[in-house]
This record gives C-alpha cells, structure tokens and sequence, in this order.
C-alpha cells in the first residue's frame, strides 16, 4: 500500500468532514476521487499530502509519517498537483521553477539541466522553458506544474481537480501523460468532477459521501458518466456589442483579429475555444479591463467614450476568481449590498432572494464570512450576487468551474429562467458543457483567431 | 562587477559622503558614477530622467541653503544630492536583483527563507497595478465606488496580497523548500578578485582625496 489512512478524524467548527475514515491505495494505482463540491476532496487529499500535521489518526505514504517529514523529503514521497494553476510557482519562468525546486531537493548542479530539462520533453513542453509563467494560459500553467513533479520524481502523485481551468484537448494531452507515469511505477489519485476520459485509464474510483469514502465498482461508475451530446444551435446577426478592425493581443502576440461581428444577442451565447486563445482576455476588452486596437460599441455607442462606471452599470463580468466580486464579510451582508444596487427591485424580493439561495443550497450558510466558504459555494454566490444587480449583460467567465453536477444543473436552469425573462443576457465561457448545452441558444467559436458562430457542437 | 561586492563599494562610498563637507569630492564621486552609467548601455529614457530627475531637489537645496546658509553649504548640498542620485542610479539601473540575491545568499549566508521570499515578493510587482484597477472595476460592477482612499480598496488589496503571499509559500513547500535547509546551486556564483580589487583601489583613492583635496 503507498497510502495508508486509518481513523481520520476532522471537522471544521462544529462542522464533522470526516468520522472515523480508512482507506487504503495500492502501490502504482490509478485512482480517481469523487463527490460533490465542500464535501471535503481537497481536504482529503491535504491529509494525504501531509499538510494537517495536528491530525488525529494514522496517514503513512510509502510507509512513512509524511506529516513530520521536512519539506523537501516530503516532495520525494509526494507531489501535489493543484486547483489554481496560479498557487504552484514562485519564480518567473518555468526553467527557473524547476531549478528551484532540484535545488531544494538538493540535487547536484551537473544534474539539474539534465532532469529539468527531460521533465520538460517529457511533458512537451520544452518551447515553453524561459516564457514568463504569467503569460501562459491555464494549460500550459497545468503542464509546467506537471514537468515539475516529474522532475521531483515524486512516489505519490496528487491532483486536485487540475482541468477545472483547462481545454479538452490539453486535458486529454495531460491525462495520457500521467498514464504514462503510472506505467513507470507512480501512483495517482486525482479529485475530479467531470469524469470523462477517466474510464479507460482508472483502476479505483472512490467516492466522498456521509463523512466517509467507499470504492465504486465499474458498473456503478460508468452509471455516473454522462453520455456525449450532440447539440445543434442558431446562428445570429444581432447583438449588442458590435466589434470593428477589432484586434486583440497580448505580449506581442494577436489573439483576436476580427474585421467586424455582433456579439451578444438575447438569450445565451457559449463562447468555447482553446486554452489560452483569448477568451478570458476579449471579456477583459469587452469591460474595459484591458485595451484593444479597433472598437468596440455596445448598443451603437463607443465603449472607449463611455465612463467606467456607467458603462457596467450595463455589462458586468462575473469573474473567474469569486472572491474578487465580494465586498463585504457575511453572505447576508453581501446579499444586502447587492439588493441595494439591483436593477429588478421588484423581482429580487426577500422570499425570490431565499428560494435562489436554497436552490443553490446556501441557505444554511447566511451568517458564514464569504472568504471561508468552499470553493463552490463561493462560485454560486458569486453568481446569484450578479444575478441580483441584474446588469442587461452578463459576461461568465468560468461559472461552474468546480461545481458538482447537482449544483451545475440548478446553475444552469437558474440562468434559463433570467435569461426567458428577458433581464439579462449572458454570454459564457465554460470548458465543462454537458449539463450547459441545453440551455444555450448560441455558440460562438474562437479559432485561428477569429470568432464565429457555429450551429453544432 | 559582482553585483554583491557593487552593492558593500556603493553604500561605504554613500555613507561617507554624508560625513564629508567638500564639494569637490561629491563632484568627482558624480562623475565617476555618471561615467560608469554612460558605460552601461542604459535605454535613452534613464539617461533622460536622470538628466532630469536631480533638477528640482537641487534647485531646491540650493535656494534654501544659500537663503539661510551660505554659499559654500548650498554648493556641497547640492552636489551632493547629484552624487547620492548617480550613485543610486548606479547600483539600481545596472544591478540584477536576482544576482544580488544570489550572491547574499551563497557567499554571504543570508537566510534561504528571506532571500526567495524576496525573490517571490519581486515576480509580483508587475500584477500590482493590474490588480488594483481590477479591484476598482470589480467593486463598479457591484454598485460601490471606490476611491483612492477607500478602507475597502485596502482591505481587498491586504487580502489579494495575503493571498499572493499564502500561495507563494504554498508553492515554495510543495515544491520542497525547506526553511533555512542546505539546498544546491544550479548557478554558482564566483566573486573574482578582479571585482575586490577595483572596488578597494577605488576605496583607497576615495581616501587619498579625502585626505588631501
């Protein structure tokens, strides 16, 4: 066994995450993590990892008490891939990542150019060494944390959901190379909830529920994935954003080129495209958070001309961190402040704000500070704080990153409803689309730098 | 020149000049900064702003010190304040952080934990404006309007950089450093003797002309 856990012990405040829970992870084991969004996946994989050193309970990886190891002795048992691409680098630019971390694990100097640079071909990744990591896309982010935990040459390797910000195709790449380190005697545990890809490769799924985790067999596993969709869409010439010689780069290089195109036509736009094409960085054009060559109007006037604060009064951008739209310390207070601001007064009354909350299941959650809510919980009160302003256009970057499949199907209705009633209209950018695809009216594709509609997907 | 030993020569030269009332010195001082600059290939925009930048604090010490001074103060002051500027300059535009760091920490046995925390702390200036103005649009898009000396403004900033500073440290541990524990050197730095040299012979002469100007 390379991951023994006897009898864990934990909770949060009066909250229990887990009551007397065992498990045990053969050596060289592919194995997957499921279970709804709080429910305790990343804490698990924290105590594994050794970073709950007061534990009550026995934690052994590779026969060992990971929690009392220093830091560098530890990084031999186990590397830890994590949620936030952005959380995993001290330096600059990848090369100099992974020289720090062969230094710490005092590496000699001759060696270290050696395995820095195998792990980065390893990866695919060579093109990419003296880049600043701050320009890379969340793929490419993924793929140097990657490069680095095989040059650490960890036992024990942990992800802790690393494609939530990541495109099919370089989730794909990603996954095929963690198989290949499994054949060369890793073992792999990775927290996940959209399970596709994953049926071929796992031996173990293991599922978070009642405080506790039990294995599922295949049957049962391949009950929980989604079968593939085909979906068909409309295509547009209305819009209220209008883009003119729009051009759109970043560090040099063009991301957007487009001669003119109406975006933003009532109802619900998808915008897909791939890791690191610019479709964060467009939403950033489109709320003036960052320039742009051409012009961009929103309903015939000049955005450039326009004031700030007016301007998203009428187009705001829910963003792809939460805790950037929050202002204030509790749910209620925050819930308060938007209500104070909103455009439909009238709707988002207090019994409409409560039905929303207990849908999105926070309710309970009233009196809890924003900044100590779960990930999830904090995407979906970062949604219905944006709801309730009620700007007539929504961007969503990344909404339901992260979230469960119960609490992406409730997202997914919530915003059908606003969109019928004719209050906002949402354009999103989202890589997890099987629940999504139902309730999207229009699909805008970004490719080779253009933008276009497209009627499948 | 090893940006170390550059940085020891720069401040025994700076703290000096504060004990030393001759404005010949200083201008030497200047000059020789200033021709070390001109060495140093810098973007014509430095060589403007550091024609430019001495302009007004000088004007400035000259004007009060020859007011309710004398002359002879207000000419070393003001000599002085362009000596100190060419000497600043001449450490901060042609000095790599990362060298100097390097270097405190494999020759001078600085603590590990505060050289690549500082070393962190530089790859986020360039975010910092960015940031704030996100903050600012962020906090529109819900209604509040932040000004420049909101506490909001700052509470959010103090917690974005509780952030940045709570991942960097996240990052460094899962990458295996250790606090203050031996580590490798890809990169070892050798001072030459060549550098001390010409740092102590500048040291000396800088003495002489002390003693004798």
């Amino acid at each position: 066994m390379i991951v023994t856990l006897e009898h864990i012990n934990l909770s949060y405040g009066k909250t229990k995450i887990f009551n007397d829970l065992t498990l045990s992870i053969p050596e060289n084991s592919f194995n997957l993590l499921i279970g709804p969004s709080g429910i305790g996946k990343s804490t698990l994989l924290k105590i594994i990892a050794g970073l709950f050193p007061q534990l009550k309970g026995t934690v052994l990886v590779d026969n060992t008490a990971i929690s009392q190891l220093p830091a560098n002795q530890r990084a031999q048992h186990v590397g830890f891939l994590f949620q936030d691409p952005d959380t995993q680098f001290a330096m600059p630019t990848p090369f100099e990542e992974l020289t720090f971390t062969l230094e710490n694990l005092q590496i000699p100097a001759d060696e270290i150019a050696k395995r820095a640079t195998a792990a980065l071909e390893f990866v695919g990744i060579k093109q990419l060494a003296d880049q600043q990591i701050d320009t890379l896309s969340g793929g490419e982010k993924q793929k140097v944390a990657l490069a680095i935990i095989v040059a650490m040459k960890s036992k024990l390797l942990l992800l802790d959901e690393p494609f939530a910000n990541v495109d099919i195709i370089a989730r794909q790449e990603i996954l095929k190379k963690i198989k290949t380190l499994q054949a060369d005697g890793v073992t792999i545990l990775v927290a996940d909830h959209d399970f596709s890809g994953y049926q071929d490769i796992v031996n173990n799924v293991w599922e978070i529920q009642h405080q506790t985790i039990s294995a599922l067999d295949h049957d049962q596993f391949m009950q929980r994935i989604s079968k593939p969709q085909h979906h068909i869409f409309k295509t547009t010439n209305e819009g209220i954003f209008e883009l003119t010689h729009f051009k759109l780069s970043a560090e040099k290089r063009t991301l957007i080129n487009v001669p003119q195109l109406l975006i933003g036509a009532p109802g619900i736009t998808l915008l897909t495209g791939a890791n690191g094409s610019g479709k964060s960085t467009l939403f950033n054009a489109l709320t003036k958070l960052k320039s742009f060559d051409g012009q961009i109007t929103y309903q015939s006037k000049n955005i450039q001309k326009l004031k700030v604060a007016q301007y998203v009064q009428k187009v705001a951008l829910l963003f792809q961190s939460p805790e950037r739209q929050f202002l204030r310390m509790t749910v209620d207070e925050e819930l308060a402040l938007s209500y104070q601001h909103s455009q439909h007064q009238s709707f988002w009354s207090s019994e409409v704000i409560d039905h929303y909350l207990t849908r999105l299941n926070l309710n309970h959650l009233r009196q809890h500070i924003v900044y100590q809510l779960s990930g999830g919980q904090k995407k979906k009160l970062q949604l219905l704080l944006m709801l309730i302003v009620g700007t007539p256009v929504l961007l969503l970057d990344e909404p339901i990153a992260g979230l469960d499949v119960a609490s992406v199907r409730v997202v997914a209705e919530i915003l059908q409803e606003i969109s019928d009633q004719g209050k906002q209209r949402f354009i999103i950018i989202s890589h997890q689309l099987d629940a999504l695809l139902p309730v999207i009216n229009y699909h805008l594709h970004l490719d080779h730098q253009t933008l276009c509609y497209q009627e499948q997907l | 020149m090893n940006s170390g030993v550059k940085f020891v020569f720069i401040l025994i030269v700076s703290i000096e000049l504060t004990f030393i009332l001759n404005a010949c010195i200083n201008f030497i001082v200047a000059i020789v900064a200033a021709i070390y600059l001109m060495l140093s290939r810098l973007t014509w925009q430095r060589y403007l702003l550091l024609v430019l930048m001495p302009i007004l604090p000088v004007l400035g010490a000259w004007t009060s010190f020859s007011t309710y001074g004398t002359h002879n103060m207000a000419i070393v002051m003001a000599t002085r304040i362009v000596a100190y500027i060419y000497l600043g300059a001449a450490f901060s535009f042609t000095t790599n952080m990362v060298d100097l760091l390097n270097t405190l920490e494999q020759k001078w046995h600085l603590p590990t934990t505060f050289v690549y925390g500082l070393r962190g702390a530089l790859t986020f200036v360039p975010r910092v404006k960015q940031e704030i103005k996100t903050i600012h649009i962020a906090a529109l898009m819900r209604g509040e309007h932040l000004s420049f000396y909101s506490p909001q403004l700052f509470f959010k900033a103090i917690l974005v950089s509780l952030q940045w500073s709570t991942r960097l440290s996240t990052a460094m541990v899962s990458h295996g450093f250790t606090e203050n524990a031996p580590r490798t050197h890809f990169q070892s730095i050798i001072i030459q003797k060549r550098d001390w040299l010409i740092a102590i012979s500048l040291l000396v002469i800088l003495q002489l002309m002390i003693a004798y100007l």
